[in-house]
């Protein structure tokens, strides 16, 4: 079900993944629900990568990003983007961000985000995906990384 | 040939005592029409045996038996470990159908993603940096407003936490 929705990306990652110059990273459920266990399921954390089914990473060495590739025009060049909807746009001087993503009913079962410019990335994300707490996420950390901290310090 | 001289014969042949020329002697003795009426009988013993091609008195050898009967058995033991071969082939290759249905239904059913990390923490960071920056580039859009972030600076963010992140969970494993 996910396979046949997913084909484009599929023959993306497949396209880049023997490219010189490209790394491609993947992550499958297998491997969240290993480090799920580790941490305690209320934070925030564990709270965006439940449900997911998998993580793709596709990022250009450096090599490639001091040329003049354009990413962001190279990959939405392979990507039927007319199918998927526009989460969020950020542009600015040397730097576009672009979220896509992609529902079923109101759950949201793919999201891409392509990177170009100065920092050049394609992450795809499928499954069940919980786009709030991804959002906090961030913040969380922060918070959390603080508060263990201080608990250093005690010890 | 004597008439004493063949009793003596067959009667040492009767005891097992002749050798072998002379038990040529007396087949050949016997093997001529014109006896004495004493030894028909006897005659008729030489000739079952020159019939009968030696046959039946052809030795027993156990040897042969024995290695007769040894292959026998040799052929039901291979039988047998064969039908036990078939049996182990049986069942793996049942075994292989299950998994290759279990590994095919799996696949089928959580995309055809195939881990780059063997190393679940290595997947941990990398899961984490990625959400981190799909996090913060979505955080970013509203800040920017207020102000250019600089892509490094938030790059460099995320390396930082991970590298905290690092921290924390080492002392968490050595607390345990």
């Amino acid at each position: 079900m996910v396979s046949a929705q997913n084909s484009a990306v599929d023959q993306l990652f497949a396209k880049y993944a023997d490219k010189d110059g490209f790394t491609a990273v993947s992550i499958s459920k297998g491997m969240f629900n290993l480090f799920a266990g580790e941490n305690e399921s209320k934070d925030e954390f564990s709270k965006a990568v439940k449900g997911l089914e998998s993580i793709r990473i596709l990022t250009p060495d450096e090599t490639l990003q001091k040329g003049n590739l354009n990413f962001y025009k190279e990959i939405s060049k392979n990507l039927p983007i007319a199918q998927y909807e526009e989460l969020m746009s950020v542009k600015e001087k040397d730097q576009v961000f672009k979220m896509l993503i992609r529902k079923k009913g109101n759950v949201i079962t793919e999201f891409i985000m392509i990177g170009g410019g100065k920092d050049n990335v394609l992450i795809c994300i499928t499954g069940i995906i919980n786009l709030k707490s991804i959002s906090k996420l961030s913040k969380a950390m922060d918070i959390e990384g603080m508060e263990n901290i201080d608990k250093i310090d005690k010890n | 040939m004597e008439y004493s001289e063949i009793e003596e014969l067959l009667n040492r042949y009767l005891e097992g005592e002749t050798t072998l020329e002379e038990e040529a002697l007396l087949r050949e003795y016997f093997s001529h029409s014109a006896l004495s009426p004493k030894h028909l009988e006897m005659q008729e013993m030489f000739r079952y045996y020159a019939d009968a091609n030696h046959a039946a008195a052809a030795p027993f050898d156990i040897t042969d038996e024995l290695s007769a009967v040894i292959e026998c058995e040799w052929k039901k033991e291979t039988r047998n470990r064969f039908r036990h071969a078939f049996a182990w082939a049986g069942s793996a290759a049942a075994v292989l159908a299950i998994s290759f249905g279990i590994y095919h239904y799996l696949n089928t059913s959580e995309a055809t993603v195939k881990d780059t990390f063997k190393d679940p923490r290595m997947a941990y960071l990398e899961t984490k940096r990625a959400l981190l920056l799909v996090s913060n580039t979505m955080n970013r859009n509203t800040a920017s407003l207020k102000y250019l972030a600089k892509v490094d600076e938030s790059f460099n963010h995320i390396k930082k936490i991970t590298e905290i992140d690092k921290v924390v969970n080492s002392v968490k494993n050595k607390l345990r």
